[in-house]
C-alpha cells in the first residue's frame, strides 16, 4: 500500500471533514494514518468528537486502498498529497487547501508558472451572462492567465470555454471524483479538459456530486485565484461563497456589472455595494493581476453587423428595446409599438444573425457585457 | 300471465336494449330475477314491490320471475325498475297487455313511488330512436333531444299506470326545474396585455391545435385555458349527440334542452387515476374526463404532476379520437376527440424561462422536465410561454377584445379550412401541408435556418407549418402560400421544452 493510496482512501471515504483530514496528514504519513484510521484509534492524534474514531474505523473496514489507487490509475488521476512536491505550489500555503488532491490533465506544475484568474457566476445565467463569460476566458487566456471555474452550466462553462478558445490553460476544480462528469451536458468539454488541461478535485473516483460538496469546493477555486470575478449571481448563489472565500483569503473579487433588474444580477451590484472593483473590460483583471495589457485581445469587438432590413423595420427598435435586459415578445411588441408578427419576424432575423438568443419565450442580447463589445 | 317490457341499459357511452320478461304464476309466493343483474339492479326487488303497494295497487302474492334478455350481459344500475314495475302490473293483470306495447320504458322508482331520472337516458333511447319511450320527467329533455319518436315522461309509477289506461295525461317536462340561469362564460375581455398568449388561443381555436402554456405560477395558465371553449362554435349536431350521450352516460348534469350544444370543459385535477381519464369501472365503464370533453376542450393543469400513465392514456384518444376500454367479457369504445390544453411550470421553482432567474439545480431540472414525454409534447402545436402581465397592464390597461368578435374570426377561419381541405389545420396531413401550407421564400429561409441551427425538429417543421396556415386564415389569407410574417410567429409560438431545451 502506497502513500498515495492511503491518503486516497482516506480523502474519500473516512468521512473526515476536509480540516480534520488536512490536520492529520500533516502530522502523521498516510500510511500510518491509515493503520491508525483502521484501528478506530485516530482520537490519539487528532481532536475528534466522542465515538466518531470508532465511526471511521467502521467506515474504512470495507476500503481497500490499493482498489482505490487502481481505479485513479484506471481513470489516468494523479494522488497529490499535501506537502510533497507534486502538490501545487500555488494551493499549498491556503489555510484550508485539502490534504489530498486528484487531478488529471496536465501537471499541476502548469498551474503554478501561471497567473490564475477564477471565474464563477450562476448556473442559470443570461446569454449576455455567458457570452461575457466566455470573452473574459478567451481574453485573459490569450493573455496567457490560467482560468479557473468549476465547470457548471451557465457561467462557469462559458469561461472554460473561452479559456480553450483562446488558447491558453484552462482549470477545472469539481466537487466529485474524477472517474465522472457532472453536469453530464459538459461531458465533451470535460473531455476536452481532461486531455489537454487541468481538472481537480478534493475527492477519489467514486464519489458522487451531493450537493453539499459544492461550497467545499468553492474554497479551492478561491485559493488558486489570484483574482476572482464573478460574472451572475443571484443573492443566494454559491459564486458568493466563492467571493466570500476569496475575501478571507484577501483575493480581489472583481465584479462584472448588471442591470438592477435582473435577478442574476442581484448579487453581483450587492459585492459592488460591498465595495468589489468592477470590471468592464479584460484590462481591468490584468491592472488587478498587476501586469499591463500587451495588445493580445483575442477577439476584436465584434460590432453587430447593421440590422437587416430599412430604417422602418423594427430591428433596431426590438435591439434598442433588449438593452435593459431580457423580454418577452409582449413586452417586446408593448416596448416598440409593432405587432407581434414583426417582432417575431425581426426577432427570428436577430437569432438567425447571432445577435440574440430567444429560449423559452424570453428574448436577450448575446454580446457580451465587456466594453466595446455591446451591439450600437 | 307473461308480459314483456323493453327497456335498455348502459355501458360506456352506448345502450343496450333489455328485455324485461316478467312471468307471475302458480307457486309459493316469491320474486327471482334472472339474468345477470348487478347489486343495484337486483336491489330493485325491494324497490318495486314498495312502489307499487305504495301506488295503492296490489303486488300479486303469487310466484313471480323476471328475466333480463339477453341474459348473458351483465345489467347495472337501476334504470330498469319502472320496467319490472309495469312488467309485474301487466303480468298480475293489472294493466291490459295491449296498453304497453311498442313501449320502451326507462327509470328508477323510489320507495313512495315516484320516478327518478337515472344516468345514461340519452345513449338508452339511442338504442331505438325511433320508438316511443316513457321515462322520469327529469330525463325528458336528453331523452328528447335523442328520440326520434315520441317520449313520454312521468312523475311517478301511479302516473304512469293512468297514463297507460287512458285516466290521464303524460306529464310535461317541468321547465321550472331545470337550470335557466345560464351562467355567463369567462370572457377573453378579462385578460389584461399578454398579446402572444391571446394569439395562441385564438390560434388553437381557429386551427383546432393542441396548446401547451408554459409559465411560472401566477401567469394566468388557468384564466386563458378557460377561455378557449368561448371562441369555439357550437357543436355540431353529430357530435353535439355524441357529447350529450357521454354527458348522460356519466351521470353529469345536462344543460336546458337537454343537448350539449356548446363545446364542454374538464379540468381534471392531477390526481386523477387513468379510469377518471379514459374511463372505467368493472360492468358499467362510466366515460372519463378524456370522453366528457368530446367536442371541446380538456385542461390539464399542472400536466407534469399527472401520473405518467396517466397522460400515456390519452396520448391514444389524442392519437384516434376514441377510447377503448377493454375488459375479460367485452370491449367498449367511447369517443374522445378533444382539443387538449396543458399547463406546466417550466421547472420546479417556476421562473425557469426568465434568463438568470431559475434557482433550480440541473437534476431537479432534468428530474421535472422528463415528466412530460417526448411524444406527449410531441402533440401540441402550439407551445407558448406565458408571462405574468405587466403591472401596468394589469392596473391601468384596457380591456382587451371581447371573445365574441375573436370568436367571429376563428368561425371565418375555420369555415375557410374546412371548404379547402375538409379538415381543420392541425389535422391536415403531410400531403395537405404541402398542397395548402407553402411558406413563401422568405418563410422557407427562415424554416430552413431554424432547422439548420437545431432549433426545429422535421415533425416541428410540420408542426409549424400548420400553426402558421391557420395565422394566415385568421389574418384573411385563404390562399395556399404562407407570408413569412406567419411563420416566424408560427415559430414564436413553439418554444422548446423539456428534453429538447438547452441551456449552458
Amino acid at each position: 500500500m502506497s502513500a498515495e493510496a492511503a491518503a486516497a482512501a482516506l480523502a474519500g471515504f473516512s468521512g473526515l471533514a476536509p480540516r480534520s483530514l488536512r490536520r492529520l496528514l500533516d502530522v502523521l504519513a498516510p500510511s500510518d494514518a491509515w493503520e491508525l484510521a483502521v484501528r478506530g484509534q485516530l482520537g490519539e492524534v487528532v481532536e475528534l468528537r466522542q465515538g466518531r474514531a470508532r465511526e471511521v474505523a467502521e467506515r474504512l473496514s470495507g476500503v481497500d486502498p490499493d482498489a482505490v489507487a487502481a481505479s485513479c490509475a484506471a481513470s489516468d488521476i494523479n494522488v497529490l498529497v499535501h506537502g510533497t512536491r507534486a502538490y501545487s505550489a500555488a494551493l499549498s500555503d491556503d489555510p484550508e487547501a485539502p490534504a489530498v488532491l486528484f487531478a488529471r490533465g496536465q501537471p499541476l506544475a502548469r498551474i503554478d508558472e501561471l497567473r490564475r484568474v477564477a471565474i464563477v457566476g450562476t448556473r442559470s445565467a443570461t446569454a449576455a451572462g455567458r457570452a461575457t463569460a466566455h470573452d473574459l476566458g478567451h481574453d485573459l487566456s490569450a493573455n496567457g492567465v490560467a482560468v479557473v471555474s468549476g465547470l457548471a452550466i451557465g457561467v462557469d462553462g462559458a469561461a472554460h470555454r473561452g479559456a480553450l478558445d483562446g488558447g491558453g490553460l484552462a482549470v477545472a476544480v469539481l466537487a466529485h471524483g474524477l472517474d465522472r462528469c457532472y453536469p453530464e451536458r459538459h461531458r465533451h468539454l470535460f473531455e476536452q479538459m481532461c486531455a489537454d488541461h487541468v481538472v481537480l478535485s478534493e475527492w477519489p473516483p467514486g464519489v458522487g456530486p451531493e450537493p453539499w460538496r459544492f461550497p467545499l469546493r468553492n474554497r479551492i477555486i478561491a485559493g488558486l485565484a489570484e483574482v476572482v470575478v464573478v460574472v451572475e449571481s443571484r443573492v443566494t448563489g454559491g459564486s458568493l461563497i466563492t467571493a466570500r472565500a476569496a475575501l478571507d483569503r484577501g483575493v480581489d473579487v472583481l465584479v462584472v456589472p448588471g442591470s438592477p433588474q435582473m435577478p442574476a444580477s442581484e448579487g453581483t451590484n450587492m459585492l459592488l455595494r460591498d465595495g468589489a472593483g468592477v470590471v468592464t473590460d479584460v484590462d481591468d483583471v490584468l491592472t488587478a493581476l498587476g501586469i499591463s495589457h500587451d495588445g493580445c485581445r483575442g477577439v476584436a469587438p465584434v460590432r453587430p453587423p447593421g440590422p437587416p432590413g430599412s430604417d422602418a423595420s423594427p430591428h433596431g427598435d426590438v435591439v434598442a428595446a433588449l438593452a435593459d435586459g431580457p423580454a418577452t415578445l409582449d413586452t417586446l411588441a408593448a416596448r416598440t409599438m409593432h405587432s407581434v408578427a414583426d417582432v417575431a419576424c425581426a426577432v427570428s432575423d436577430l437569432v438567425g444573425a447571432g445577435l440574440v438568443v430567444a429560449e423559452g419565450g424570453w428574448v436577450e442580447l448575446s454580446m457580451s457585457r465587456l466594453s466595446g463589445q455591446h451591439p450600437s | 300471465m307473461i308480459a314483456n317490457i323493453a327497456s335498455a341499459t348502459v355501458r360506456g357511452a352506448h345502450g343496450h336494449p333489455v328485455t324485461v320478461e316478467v312471468h307471475v304464476g302458480a307457486g309459493l309466493p316469491g320474486f327471482t330475477m334472472l339474468g345477470l343483474p348487478d347489486e343495484a339492479c337486483r336491489e330493485a326487488r325491494d324497490r318495486v314491490r314498495a312502489a307499487v303497494l305504495s301506488s295503492g295497487f296490489d303486488w300479486p302474492d303469487r310466484r313471480i320471475t323476471v328475466n333480463l334478455a339477453p341474459p348473458h350481459h351483465r345489467k347495472t344500475g337501476s334504470g330498469l325498475d319502472l320496467a319490472i314495475a309495469i312488467g309485474v302490473l301487466v303480468a298480475a293483470q293489472r294493466i291490459p297487455p295491449e296498453a304497453v306495447g311498442g313501449l320502451h320504458m326507462v327509470g328508477e322508482v323510489g320507495l313512495d313511488g315516484a320516478l327518478h331520472p337515472v344516468p345514461g337516458v340519452a345513449p338508452m333511447v339511442a338504442v331505438d330512436r325511433d320508438a316511443d319511450w316513457v321515462v322520469p320527467v327529469g330525463s325528458l329533455a336528453e331523452a328528447s333531444a335523442v328520440g326520434r319518436s315520441r317520449v313520454l315522461g312521468a312523475t311517478c309509477l301511479a302516473g304512469v299506470v293512468e297514463a297507460l289506461t287512458g285516466t290521464a295525461e303524460w306529464a310535461d317536462c317541468d321547465a321550472g326545474e331545470s337550470d335557466t340561469a345560464v351562467v355567463d362564460a369567462p370572457d377573453m375581455r378579462d385578460v389584461r396585455g399578454q398579446p402572444v398568449a391571446r394569439a395562441a388561443l385564438e390560434v388553437a381555436a381557429a386551427g383546432g391545435h393542441h396548446l401547451l402554456l408554459v409559465g411560472s405560477p401566477g401567469s394566468g395558465k388557468t384564466m386563458l385555458a378557460e377561455r378557449l371553449c368561448g371562441l369555439l362554435p357550437d357543436l355540431t349536431a353529430d357530435v353535439a349527440l355524441e357529447a350529450t350521450m357521454i354527458h348522460s352516460a356519466a351521470g353529469e348534469r345536462l344543460p336546458t334542452g337537454g343537448l350539449v350544444r356548446r363545446p364542454p370543459f374538464r379540468t381534471p385535477h392531477h390526481s386523477a387515476t387513468l379510469a377518471a381519464m379514459v374511463g372505467g369501472g368493472s360492468h358499467h365503464l362510466r366515460p372519463g374526463a378524456a370522453s366528457l370533453a368530446h367536442g371541446g376542450v380538456l385542461f390539464c393543469d399542472e400536466m407534469g404532476q399527472f401520473a405518467p400513465s396517466v397522460l400515456d392514456g390519452l396520448r391514444e384518444a389524442l392519437e384516434c379520437g376514441a377510447v377503448t376500454i377493454g375488459r375479460v367479457e367485452h370491449q367498449v369504445t367511447v369517443p374522445a376527440r378533444f382539443q387538449m390544453i396543458g399547463a406546466t411550470n417550466p421547472c420546479p421553482c417556476g421562473e425557469g424561462l426568465r434568463p438568470g432567474s431559475c434557482i433550480c439545480d440541473e437534476r431537479a431540472r432534468r428530474r421535472y422536465s422528463q415528466r412530460l414525454s417526448g411524444p406527449l409534447l410531441d402533440r401540441f402545436d402550439l407551445r407558448v410561454a406565458v408571462q405574468r402581465p405587466d403591472t401596468d397592464h394589469l392596473l391601468g390597461g384596457s380591456d382587451g377584445e371581447c371573445s365574441a368578435v375573436i370568436a367571429g374570426r376563428v368561425e371565418a377561419a375555420r369555415t375557410a379550412a374546412l371548404q379547402r381541405a375538409g379538415v381543420l389545420n392541425a389535422h391536415l396531413d403531410a400531403v395537405g401541408l404541402d398542397r395548402h401550407a407553402r411558406p413563401d421564400a422568405d418563410g422557407a429561409a427562415r424554416l430552413r435556418t431554424e432547422i439548420d441551427a437545431g432549433r426545429l425538429t422535421g415533425r416541428g417543421y410540420h408542426r409549424v407549418r400548420r400553426t402558421a396556415r391557420t395565422l394566415a386564415d385568421l389574418a384573411g389569407e385563404v390562399g395556399d402560400v404562407i407570408d413569412d410574417r406567419h411563420v416566424a410567429t408560427a415559430v414564436a409560438m413553439r418554444v422548446s421544452m423539456g428534453a429538447e431545451r438547452g441551456r449552458g
